[in-house]
């Protein structure tokens, strides 16, 4: 029995839509070389569609590591409804890096970031070697 | 020192994965999936697939074609045409609109066959048999002038043609109008007549012997007719005119011929009959010596035979059998005697001379126009057909036949070469192909399978071959360009834009600069590492030409080319796409695509895999992202195809 095939035409249909995969965002690193600084929250103004749960989160590297595994934002969730939202993401306590990376992941929806701000506040201390 | 702010709102840039995270530009992102970076100040979720409507202005969904499958990379075209429908639900008429051929193989439980499937915008369906078995072809195809022509790149199935045709044959001549309005296939379009016969004595005037049905034309046994070919005898009389098949008697002379039985006691002896052709297959000519009052200088004349298909191509020449000698200071009389009706893409003919056992170029005798009649030169006005009537008996058809009679009182200089471009040795205007284009008025191939002059077939993997201009069906084998002879690569894929030439083989580009006359063309530039491995690595624009390989993605605009990979700064180039990432991305069944309402290139990873992995750039904002939104559940993906404003692929899945 040789296998019968159906065949469909696809268009790509640029208008967004919510991913049933992922989505991740990576800014770029943070970056005032030497001098250390505090970060204390990060401001994420988006609008979203779509289900809201601990998969839309927010997670941070520091000082250049390549792992998002910090756990001063444990379980930053994004939050839904009309509009534009502005999430503030509070790192519990404030980092203290050379440089900060933040990573937006989500999930099952369909999302607009608008702007990211990272509130941080340089301190008189050089990076040690 | 207080708090400040660091904000990011220009992403613009897009994706930057070749830089250290640490030098990236403002406007970049060291990293991004599923997301788009072309509004200004945002970034949003990617779009999906989604089933393209027939037009703009209908929200009608292109249907599911059912038992259908088509090779990953291969076999989508689509184009415009003037005249819908392509299936036979209605006569086509002026109704413009966009048409989709799917080319790949029917499959059921039972087994699978080549076919080509053409969906148009109004939804109706037309499904081609192409060729027989069960190999799934490698399609490539071109259409040009209202017609489609699809090839296997695996040489196995025979090149089809499929256009629209509007013609009437024989237009006002009562009982012998073809009228052609439609969308019709044909293996091929360019062979020449397959009998004919232009000789003296093709008419006869009667008072010649011979009895019952012997045709009383000795000149016949000189023709090689062998009597099944379905030649007519037309008894011409006014009253009881007759048409009788010729068929083969023995023994062959004096009158090697014979029809059947006239039925009613009449006699082809001493009456005046007309030898025509079987039904559409070549044009019989009476040619015989007029008056004293010409310019003719004395010989012998052989003679040759051509179609003319729609759009004007002529065949090869068929020489025929047949002489007619002539004196000094004669005119020639020449008679066109045809069956109708003849193919339906049939146009015309032509018959040329030249002095028997010469190789002097073949001079126009007359020019043939199934609409209009007949005509000694190109230039003159034509000579209208007048039907002939003959009551057929058996395999012959009723008055189906018609003739036109012209008087060249001088030979003309006109031959198959001046009117055609080409020479007139050319063994065969028809070719196989791995990849074709169309540009600049012409049809354009490489990978090149032909035959040579013995009859051989031959491969050329480097060759180039070009068409006339507006003659999509006529290779001749003298236009070529060799890219690179011998060089251990071949042809992949071709394309045009502007009046360049772009020829990709698997590991190297050629630019051929071809505006102007075939004299000034010339290779422009020659690149190492650029070309593609399949066709479909390769796609057209409206702004200019996009190709992908391991080394990079590539826009050509006619002038400039660029890697997308790299950005400029300063006038300094910079990589935003790490080039070893890139290569270790992209497979040897990696594919392009351009969406040219959002001037999006879309680069899938891999046709043959479910997954949908691809690189996306925006031609405005320069910025790169990536993906998985071309996913489907299984199958495979053909090649990228522009339907209206958007751009398409189609989807083969086991069902």
């Amino acid at each position: 029995m040789a296998d019968v095939y159906s065949t469909e035409l696809l268009k790509w249909n640029n208008t967004s839509t919510s991913c049933s995969g992922y989505v991740t965002l990576r800014t770029e690193t943070f970056d005032m070389p030497i001098n250390l600084k505090h970060v204390y929250k990060l401001y994420l103004l988006h609008t979203m569609s779509g289900s809201q749960d601990a998969k839309n989160t927010v997670s941070i590297a520091e000082n250049g590591n390549a792992s998002f595994g910090s756990t001063k934002v444990p379980s930053a969730t994004l939050s839904g409804g009309s509009g534009v939202q502005v999430d503030v993401i509070q790192f519990s306590p404030e980092v203290l890096v050379e440089s900060l990376q933040p990573k937006i992941s989500f999930a099952d929806n369909n999302v607009t970031f608008r702007e990211i701000l990272l509130e941080y506040r340089p301190i008189y201390k050089r990076t040690t070697g | 020192m207080p708090k400040q702010f660091k904000r990011y709102n220009d992403f613009s840039g897009g994706m930057n994965t070749a830089a250290d995270p640490r030098d990236i530009g403002d406007n970049e992102v060291c990293d991004a999936y599923n997301v788009m970076f072309d509004k200004p100040g945002m970034i949003r979720t990617q779009g999906q697939l989604a089933t393209p409507e027939c037009s703009p202005d209908s929200s009608t969904l292109i249907p599911l074609v059912s038992g259908f499958k088509m090779k990953a990379g291969y076999g989508l075209l689509t184009f415009g045409t003037d005249y819908l429908p392509v299936d036979t639900s209605a006569t086509p008429y002026y109704n413009p609109g966009k048409c989709m051929a799917m080319m790949g193989v029917y499959t059921t439980s039972y087994g699978w066959t080549p076919q080509i499937r053409v969906v148009d915008s109004l939804v109706n369906e037309r499904y081609i048999n192409w060729g027989s078995g069960a190999t799934p072809p490698t399609p490539v195809a071109y259409y040009a002038s209202g017609a489609m022509r699809v090839h296997d790149a695996g040489f196995v199935q025979p090149s089809t043609w499929f256009g629209y045709i509007r013609q009437t044959q024989f237009d006002g001549i009562t009982g012998r109008e073809n009228d052609v309005n439609k969308w019709a296939s044909t293996t091929t379009i360019m062979d020449p007549p397959t009998y004919g016969i232009v000789s003296a004595g093709v008419a006869d005037d009667g008072g010649v012997g011979g009895s019952g049905t012997s045709l009383p034309c000795a000149k016949f046994e000189d023709y090689g007719i062998a009597g099944t070919e379905g030649y007519v005898a037309v008894w011409y009389d006014s009253s009881t005119p007759k048409a009788r098949i010729v068929t083969a008697q023995s023994p062959a002379s004096p009158y090697p011929l014979t029809t059947v039985d006239l039925a009613d006691g009449d006699s082809w002896a001493s009456n005046v009959f007309f030898l025509c052709p079987p039904t559409g297959t070549g044009f019989n000519v009476d040619v015989e010596p007029g008056g004293s009052d010409g310019s003719w200088v004395e010989s012998t004349l052989e003679f040759a035979e051509t179609f003319i298909y729609v759009g004007g191509q002529e065949s090869v020449l068929k020489t025929v059998p047949g002489t007619c000698s002539i004196s000094d200071n004669n005119s020639v009389v020449v008679s066109v005697y045809v069956t109708t009706p003849y193919p339906d893409t049939v146009i015309g003919g032509r018959v040329y001379y030249r002095e028997t056992g010469s190789s002097i170029p073949w001079k126009l005798l007359v020019d043939i126009d199934l609409v209009q009649g007949c005509r000694l030169t190109t230039e003159d006005q034509y000579e209208s057909w007048i039907a002939l009537d003959g009551t057929g008996s058996g395999a012959a058809v009723s008055d189906v036949y018609a003739r036109c009679t012209l008087t060249a009182a001088e030979p003309f200089s006109e031959t198959y070469e001046s009117l055609n471009g080409f020479s007139q040795d050319s063994h065969t205007l028809s070719i196989d192909a791995k990849c074709f284009c169309v540009g600049s008025n012409r049809s354009w191939a490489a990978g090149i399978k032909t035959t040579n002059i013995s009859g051989d077939t031959v491969y050329y993997g480097d060759r180039v071959m070009y068409t006339p201009v507006g003659k999509h069906d006529t290779w001749p084998p003298k236009n070529f360009l060799e890219m690179g002879i011998n060089d251990g690569d071949e042809v992949v894929a071709i394309t045009t834009f502007a009046d360049k030439l772009l020829v990709f083989k698997r590991n190297k580009l050629y630019i051929v600069n071809v505006s102007g006359s075939e004299a000034e063309w010339f290779l422009e530039t020659q690149h190492e590492h650029l070309g593609v491995l399949i066709p479909g690595a390769m796609y057209k624009t409206d702004y200019g030409v996009v190709w992908v390989n391991r080394s990079g993605c590539y826009f050509y605009d006619g002038s400039n080319m660029v890697n997308l990979l790299e950005k400029q700064s300063n006038g300094a180039a910079y990589k935003v796409i790490d080039p070893l990432v890139w290569s270790a991305y992209i497979t040897d069944n990696a594919i392009v695509g351009f969406d040219p309402s959002h001037r999006l290139i879309i680069v899938l990873r891999d046709c043959t895999s479910k997954y949908g992995l691809n690189y996306m750039y925006d031609t405005t904002t320069g910025a790169w992202t990536k993906g998985n939104r071309f996913a489907v559940d299984s199958g495979e993906i053909s090649n990228f195809q522009p339907w209206w404003d958007d751009v398409v692929v189609a989807h083969s899945y086991v069902t």
